[in-house]
């Protein structure tokens, strides 16, 4: 197998692990007793082309590392938002707030999505921010264009 | 924890994984199958760049180059070859003074090793031609910035009839060296979950072995098939033992360091360029004894020790900047460098990488004015991967077939990802020191380390491009700012050279990244003005060293 290829396994792997390694069990185990009340926030639709996105919102600087995650949870039926976008987000210690952007990919173009937000420090430990779930439509393919 | 592990732990991640192996095993073969050659496409260029009239001969179509008559030919490439003659002559006649205290023989040592194109197998390249001192220690060619991303030519033509390129030449954009030496030895930093330090782009210098991540990059490119390309590490020892400054090697690091005995056929073995079949992949083809080897080893580690020094010294890494004498009060920044610098902690979010040692201004900010550190470093040493389109004109995805000494370079062609540090983390150059480190594989792919913005701006002369980022992509700091500000406001589903009518590539379209996973959104839509883009390049002018106040 080359290195290539062993690449590409590796993505879907990770992607695998992340998702059901790193972030679930210690989601899980942050309900469990010591999490601090969840502040809600108004996620935005940043831009929207036609099979990509971005999701942003501000919030209280989390602070705890510097490397965050930001996580969408998203899907196509607002009772089934089971696919989840994840992108890296460093945060500065100086700033009392922090805005969180979230790149969604491989989306279907003029289809509505579903989704939430969360983020979660770079050892998997969640910040105490929450959504309520908004939505949005792609674009369809003949008018995309960059995602303003 | 290592897969196997990991499975057992998590049977869940079996089915999903498997799954995901099979239709991606297929996918990848499919798709290395069908990789297409590098595109041809004759891109314009940059503003300004005028291409020199003895480099007329060396154009090649599709914006290719003839790297041999680049070599020979182009005004800064002759420029730094007589640079580096100086400096060398100079350090030779400073090591034969008898006036320079240890400190400053140890600094001398690795000047002279620096600067000394007798180290590379064809006794034709020094480090310095890479990280040339006028251009921040970075590409000092100005027509590479143009057509190759920045990499550089190495030590080894290329004489298969009609190949191209002509000369072995590096997959990426030579790093600068100012400051190397204060990124600690890579480390995972627990409480962070994030890796720190090393050096090279993708932090496979760790620095484990020497406790000094410089020295150890300082060791990669005299034995890089594409750079200078010596066989075995005992090949540098022996070459340095037939300089003009051997005894001075034996004067820092001890009398006997070069008592090596060399095997009747070390010129020829020291002449074969690495990766040469003939070698059949020995990385250390010298038939020394266990004592010569341990000798040359240790030799090995010294020389390279001692290149840290002079990368450290105030020559390299002096903290002279405007923004060094402003931090001490003798100097003003302009009412634009102000703004930028006041855009560059605030709006522009740039200190939260490249550590400026103060507060933020942005709301809720709380700086003092006081600076917390009086030599910021300009950067965290961190990894990140900032979702730089994969730079086609690098040469490369063009090194797929064999040379004339058997060598293939990179044989996916076209193909191959640069994944950064998970290239490092995968194997890629054998297993990472620290093996529980290739379980973070999957959080640290497509990641670059975070670059010093000390002397990014210092370049040869006005109209000189310099070219920016780990594949050179960027030939501007203006780009670089005009990056991080809209690379998500002008995404275009598009490779390198394919931006739709009505766009301009770099200006109003970014093309798709090269690794899209782990792409890091605290930056591509910033928000700032043209005139706030303009305003933090003239701070970054005032990270240049040398500063008069």
């Amino acid at each position: 197998m080359t290195r290539a290829m062993r690449s590409r396994v590796m993505i879907a792997v990770s992607v695998t692990a992340m998702t059901l390694l790193f972030l679930q069990p210690r989601l899980a185990l942050a309900g469990e007793g010591s999490r601090p009340t969840s502040v809600n926030v108004s996620p935005t639709l940043e831009s929207a082309a036609d099979t990509f996105a971005y999701i942003r919102w501000t919030t209280r600087n989390p602070r705890g590392t510097i490397l965050h995650y930001g996580i969408v949870h998203y899907g196509t039926d607002p009772s089934h938002m089971d696919w989840m976008a994840v992108s890296p987000n460093r945060i500065n210690l100086a700033h009392s707030d922090e805005v969180f952007r979230v790149s969604m990919d491989d989306l279907q173009p003029d289809t509505t999505y579903y989704y939430t937000i969360s983020s979660t420090q770079a050892d998997g430990t969640p910040d105490p921010v929450t959504s309520a779930v908004q939505q949005f439509k792609t674009r369809s393919t003949n008018e995309a264009s960059a995602g303003r | 924890m290592s897969c196997t592990k990991l499975f057992k732990t998590f049977p869940l991640l079996w089915s999903a994984a498997l799954t995901a192996l099979a239709i991606l095993t297929v996918a990848a073969t499919v798709a290395a199958q069908a990789v297409p050659p590098p595109p041809i496409i004759d891109f314009s260029l940059p503003a300004g760049f005028q291409i020199p009239p003895s480099d007329s001969q060396c154009i090649l179509p599709g914006h290719r180059l003839d790297l041999q008559c680049i070599i020979k030919n182009d005004p800064d490439a002759i420029r730094i070859r007589a640079e580096e003659a100086k400096l060398e002559a100079q350090a030779l006649k400073a090591s034969m003074s008898g006036k320079l205290d240890p400190y400053h023989q140890v600094e001398t040592l690795g000047e002279l090793e620096i600067f000394d194109p007798n180290l590379s197998v064809n006794n034709n390249i020094a480090c310095s031609y890479c990280h040339d001192p006028m251009a921040g220690y970075a590409n000092g060619v100005s027509i590479l910035s143009v057509y190759t991303g920045g990499s550089n030519p190495g030590s080894v033509p290329i004489t298969v009839h009609g190949a191209y390129p002509n000369n072995r030449i590096a997959k990426r954009n030579p790093q600068g060296y100012s400051y190397s030496t204060y990124y600690p030895p890579l480390h995972f930093n627990q409480s962070q979950a994030d890796f720190y330090g090393g050096n090279f782009w993708d932090g496979r210098a760790t620095g484990y072995l020497l406790q000094n991540s410089a020295a150890n990059q300082a060791q990669g490119p005299p034995l890089d098939t594409q750079e200078m390309a010596n066989p075995d590490p005992a090949c540098v020892i022996y070459k340095l033992s037939l300089s003009k400054y051997s005894s001075f090697f034996e004067q820092v690091f001890g009398a006997g360091s070069l008592e090596i005995t060399w095997p009747a056929d070390v010129q020829t073995i020291c002449s074969t360029p690495a990766g040469a079949a003939v070698l059949k992949g020995n990385p250390t083809p010298l038939k020394l004894s266990a004592k010569d080897r341990t000798l040359a080893t240790k030799d090995f580690g010294e020389f390279a020790q001692a290149i840290a020094a002079y990368e450290g010294s105030d020559s390299v890494s002096p903290f002279t900047s405007k923004f060094d004498y402003y931090l001490a009060g003798k100097a003003t920044l302009t009412g634009q460098e102000q703004n930028g610098y006041d855009l560059f902690r605030g709006k522009g979010s740039c200190n939260t990488c490249h550590l400026d040692g103060r507060a933020s201004t942005l709301t809720g900010g709380s700086d003092t004015g006081q600076a917390a550190s009086l030599q910021p470093l300009f950067t965290d040493t961190t990894y990140n991967n900032l979702g730089l389109p994969k730079n086609v004109e690098l040469p490369w995805y063009s090194e797929d077939t064999p040379d004339q000494w058997g060598f293939t370079a990179n044989p996916l062609g076209f193909g191959f990802i640069d994944l950064g540090m998970g290239l490092f983390l995968d194997g890629y150059y054998g297993a990472p020191p620290n093996l529980s480190w290739a379980s973070k594989f999957p959080t640290f792919e497509g990641k670059f380390q975070t670059s010093t913005a000390r002397n990014a701006a210092k370049v040869p002369r006005p109209g000189f491009v310099k070219a920016y980022m780990h594949n050179g992509y960027l030939t501007s700091l203006k780009e670089v700012v005009h990056f991080y500000n809209t690379r998500d406001v002008y995404r275009y589903h598009v490779l390198s050279g394919h931006c739709p009518k009505g766009t301009v590539e770099k200006v109003t379209c970014w093309p798709e990244p090269e690794d899209p996973d782990n792409k890091n959104t605290t930056i591509g839509k910033l928000g700032l003005t043209p005139e706030e883009e303009d305003d933090i390049v003239a701070f970054l002018q005032t990270l240049v060293d040398g500063f008069k106040p």
